[in-house]
């Protein structure tokens, strides 16, 4: 099942550069890597995600974004959307690892889909609560897809 | 700045990836490549989605199913079709159903595997009997890899029950509405009949239950309501009453002893043994008294 237009993106890749790096790792480690050193909270994570297991894509999706909202509450807001995107990724990916193995879902049920969905539900989530710092052409798309299903 | 869907509304084909070195390891990290042409066709169908599902309150789900409808498309050329007839008439036959149910589950469950975004609403629709996410799967997989013409002559002829889902199924997987909307009475039939056996279930239920109220505490089966005793409990009586007679004339009280006449009569004993004994004198074995 791959789109057909699949094979036409051009991917550019950028190193980024120490200082984003920096902020990134840090970003990543207090929003999920730290919960694993203390037990409580590596607790409350876990039980946050079996919570999920009834719908995995919009629980997971809602965890992400509150570590993610929790991690910038102390760092400040992140400014770089490529940095936002690869924090989320790399706190999807956390959480989905750990839904793995906890056995809330099988692992050849993880594909990109999943993992996309989780994504753009988190990102739409977050552009509902900051929609002074969203994309006016996200909110504007969004507004229309909207319309469209009250009008449909 | 934050979050942005941007790239995906636009279908932008050139991207510039800013790379970060991985903080953890996990084994998804390819779970992200050409993420961005894979969410165009999430989002861009979420209109499509959307649309079709009008009524349903099924914005985010339905944006998912019908990409999937799309990404599934992709693979054949019938697919195209396929998934997306099957995105908005399964959509319709879903709201047609008019449960309210169109939940979570089931709904998002298709979307992951595939392409039918209807069938998937259907199986959400019966997802409380634990049904729907199995057929919504099979489902999907079927029209997704095939898009084949399967559909409104097993639907019709399905008998309801389980095999009203399989007519369900079969009709999910058709190219054209009408067999999906037949798929979806099929499964409509199925849960009519899946009430009735329930209904049935659970008077079955409701009958046993006042047959064992009324045979409790020794009530009859015929619903007489004269407590009969049975013989176990006589007798505990009968023995109640002599041993309370019996004490009352150790203590000096001369009562006459309960009549025990319809007491069984104790067995006689059994004849006493012989006793032998070796007489030395006779050198025998000999009775003795």
């Amino acid at each position: 099942m791959e789109p057909q237009n699949e094979q036409s993106q051009n991917v550019e890749e950028i190193q980024a550069n120490p200082e984003e790096q920096k902020l990134y790792e840090d970003f990543v480690r207090l929003a999920i890597g730290d919960a694993a050193k203390d037990r409580n909270k590596f607790k409350a994570l876990m039980d946050a995600i079996k919570a999920s297991a009834k719908n995995l894509e919009d629980g997971l999706a809602r965890l992400a974004l509150s570590l993610y909202d929790n991690a910038e509450k102390q760092l400040g807001p992140v400014q770089d959307d490529d940095l936002t995107e690869a924090i989320a990724e790399a706190i999807i990916e956390q959480l989905i690892d750990y839904a793995v193995k906890l056995g809330i879902v099988d692992q050849h049920r993880i594909n990109t889909d999943v993992a996309n969905s989780i994504y753009i539900r988190m990102a739409k989530l977050w552009m509902e609560q900051n929609p002074d710092r969203a994309d006016p052409e996200d909110l504007q798309y969004l507004e229309q897809a909207k319309g469209a299903r009250q009008n449909g | 700045m934050g979050f942005s869907l941007k790239k995906a509304f636009k279908k932008v084909v050139k991207i510039h990836k800013k790379v970060f070195k991985a903080v953890f390891v996990t084994p998804y990290k390819k779970l992200w490549e050409k993420k961005w042409v894979r969410m165009a066709a999430m989002v861009g169908a979420v209109v499509v989605g959307g649309m079709a599902l009008t009524g349903t309150g099924l914005f985010a789900q339905g944006g998912l199913l019908a990409s999937n409808a799309t990404a599934g498309a992709a693979t054949t050329a019938t697919g195209l079709e396929a998934g997306g007839t099957a995105a908005i008439t399964g959509g319709s036959a879903g709201a047609e159903l008019g449960t309210a149910a169109i939940a979570t589950e089931g709904a998002t469950t298709a979307g992951i595997n595939s392409a039918v975004t209807g069938e998937a609403l259907t199986g959400g629709n019966i997802l409380g009997s634990g049904t729907g996410v199995a057929a919504t799967e099979t489902a999907g997989l079927n029209t997704a890899l095939t898009g084949e013409l399967v559909g409104s002559v097993p639907a019709a002829i399905t008998p309801p029950a389980t095999e009203g889902v399989v007519g369900g199924i079969l009709g999910a997987t058709a190219k054209y509405p009408a067999a999906t909307i037949v798929g979806g009475m099929a499964l409509s039939g199925a849960m009519q009949s899946h009430a009735a056996e329930q209904a049935r279930k659970d008077e079955e239920k409701r009958l046993e239950k006042e047959r064992n109220r009324r045979t409790a505490y020794g009530v009859s089966y015929d619903g007489n309501s004269d407590v009969q005793l049975n013989s176990g409990q006589k007798l505990q009586e009968m023995n109640d009453a002599y041993f309370a007679n019996k004490q009352a004339n150790i203590l000096g009280q001369n009562q006459p002893l309960a009549d025990r006449s319809s007491v069984p009569a104790a067995a006689p004993p059994p004849p006493s043994r012989k006793r032998i004994a070796f007489n030395p004198q006779t050198k025998q074995w000999e009775e003795v008294a």
